[in-house]
């Protein structure tokens, strides 16, 4: 499996505690890779350490199979581009301006792609208009060109969709699907927004008190959120029995309760279990969505 | 770092606050010296140039102070800190491009300082002090404004938050505070000579040891002192006194050196947000 980034036991403390208790998580090449967390979880804070802002208290990561403490760390990063928290833009600059500024800072010897980097993120035609009078969908994707302007091969964005509208999260969903697919861009995105996520993501880390409570790809995921009938009945045996008899694939989880995969003809069910002396009290399709998969894999409530 | 520098001066060409500072410093000068020598020339007072001509020396380390508060603090608040370091750039070369930067700008406001009172020369002739003179002591003023370069870089990049920005500013005021109270002690005449007043009018008593007059070791220790800080060395040139010009100059060199290493010392550690 090729890697672009790989943390193995990462540690930071703050003053006033641990933010990363361990963190281990691969984010592969090509891939959507999905952060998940509550408020206060480590993601933000493990974002700072992969650019560089932090150090790791304890641990190690690779970027590129390069090791976070050699001197080389320095070009990997290079090839990484990267939105933290807030776009990192000169307010009192035009869209034009500070793309120009990103330019010189990586020592490119020309604006060559500079209109088709604005265009990109649609802002081609915001002419002298300073980012301080951009909405923040605009500063956000203004952020977004800033850390595209080296031609990175790995995006990193640290809850793109915060505070934007309704019409800004899709342009900025529809930005980052275009760069994974046009560009090959692995994009690691951290967010709570999990419906926006489920929307984007290939694969998915789950994070809670700094750690990694699960890695999962998205058709795994999806495996693991199988539609399904939810049924409460009066007894649990004729129920088996008829399932077994009609060749479904189930779930028991009381003596009450049980759930029915492969989505069979309801008429045809309730049927076949008043045939078998059951009562059906109660039936409803049971989709288990990202945010309940999140809930029941941290447990107790989120408090975003 | 040579592209962070192209990336800096681009901003810096762009920076409304460096621009103000810049046009301040020129017009001050100007206007100031036009207004001293017109004053004198209309009072029949025989003036020199130089008399005047250092004045903005003392408030030019405001200016740098202003400039590398904004300057330096937008890099936080907006954040652009990140972009540098995330595309791989060292910490050491992005502390040392801006005091580079902030050192450039408090070169330009000496610049603006010097051209704006040469306005005096058609008015009241050139130096007579000499070549020498002048430009002995617009050396000590370059090497003063980067020592305040330093320590105002040191100060916006390792206090970030909105609280750097005053404590940047009020660095200075207390930097000239500190200059004031040694110049104080430092300017106490050796000998005190009263007056009394008698029936046959006033008498000059005998010249008496002033008890507030340091001498020795101490003296020499607070003359360094006024030398190290870089406001006393602003005074100085300011009242064209530089009493020990090597001194004053390795004392520059000095602050400059103790902060810009100390600063890299301490940012390359500092957690960035």
């Amino acid at each position: 499996m090729d890697y672009i980034l790989q943390t193995n036991n990462l540690i930071k403390h703050y003053k006033n505690g641990k933010a990363l208790n361990g963190l281990t998580m691969h984010v592969e090449k090509g891939a959507i890779y999905g952060f998940v967390g509550r408020n206060g979880a480590g993601k933000t804070t493990l974002i700072r350490l992969i650019c560089g802002l932090q150090e790791p208290t304890e641990g190690t990561f690779t970027l590129y199979g390069c090791p976070n403490d050699s001197r080389e760390i320095t070009r990997s990063r290079r090839r990484m581009g990267a939105v933290v928290e807030t776009p990192s833009i000169y307010l009192s600059m035009t869209a034009e301006e500070n793309l120009k500024q990103q330019y010189q800072i990586l020592g490119l010897p020309s604006y060559d792609g500079l209109r088709d980097l604005l265009e990109l993120v649609r802002l081609g035609n915001t002419g002298k208009k300073k980012a301080k009078d951009f909405s923040l969908g605009m500063r956000q994707r203004l952020g977004i060109a800033v850390a595209l302007a080296g031609d990175p091969d790995f995006l990193i964005l640290d809850e793109p969709a915060n505070g934007l509208d309704p019409q800004g999260i899709v342009e900025i969903r529809e930005l980052i699907l275009r760069l994974n697919r046009d560009r090959q861009i692995t994009v690691l995105i951290s967010s709570h927004i999990l419906d926006e996520l489920s929307r984007l993501a290939t694969h998915y880390g789950f994070i809670d008190n700094g750690r990694m409570v699960k890695e999962i790809s998205a058709p795994e995921l999806e495996a693991n959120c199988r539609k399904c009938l939810r049924l409460t009945v009066s007894d649990a045996r004729p129920l088996t029995a008829a399932l077994d008899k009609m060749g479904l694939e189930y779930s028991i989880h009381s003596d009450t309760e049980a759930d029915v995969y492969d989505a069979p003809s309801v008429t045809e069910l309730t049927l076949a279990l008043h045939n078998a002396g059951c009562e059906v009290k109660n039936i409803h399709e049971h989709d288990e969505s990202l945010e309940s998969y999140y809930m029941n894999l941290v447990g107790g409530a989120v408090d975003d | 770092m040579t592209n962070l520098l192209r990336a800096n001066f681009f901003r810096m060409r762009r920076d409304h606050m460096f621009w103000a500072c810049f046009g301040t410093v020129l017009v001050c000068s100007t206007v100031f010296m036009f207004f001293w020598c017109r004053d004198d020339i209309q009072h029949g007072f025989q003036t020199k140039l130089e008399q005047y001509y250092f004045n903005m020396a003392l408030p030019l380390g405001l200016f740098t102070a202003v400039f590398a508060a904004m300057f330096l603090n937008a890099e936080y608040s907006e954040g652009t800190i990140r972009s540098k370091l995330t595309v791989g750039h060292t910490r050491r070369e992005v502390y040392l491009a801006h005091f580079l930067t902030v050192l450039t700008a408090s070169l330009f406001f000496v610049a603006a300082w010097l051209i704006g009172g040469c306005v005096g020369i058609p008015m009241v002739g050139a130096w007579e002090c000499g070549f020498q003179v002048v430009a002995l002591h617009v050396l000590v003023a370059v090497c003063f404004t980067a020592a305040f370069a330093a320590i105002f870089t040191f100060l916006g990049l390792i206090l970030s938050g909105r609280s750097a920005t005053v404590i940047v500013v009020l660095a200075w005021f207390a930097l000239l505070l500190g200059a004031s109270v040694i110049e104080n002690i430092l300017s106490e005449p050796e000998f005190a000579s009263g007056i009394i007043m008698t029936v046959d009018g006033m008498q000059t008593m005998d010249p008496e040891p002033n008890p507030y007059y340091v001498s020795g070791a101490l003296r020499t220790f607070y003359e360094f002192l006024r030398d190290i800080i870089p406001a006393g060395q602003a005074m100085q040139v300011q009242s064209m006194a530089v009493l020990d010009p090597l001194r004053a100059l390795l004392c520059d060199l000095g602050v400059t050196a103790v902060f810009t290493l100390g600063g890299l010392a301490l940012f390359e550690r500092k957690d960035l947000k």
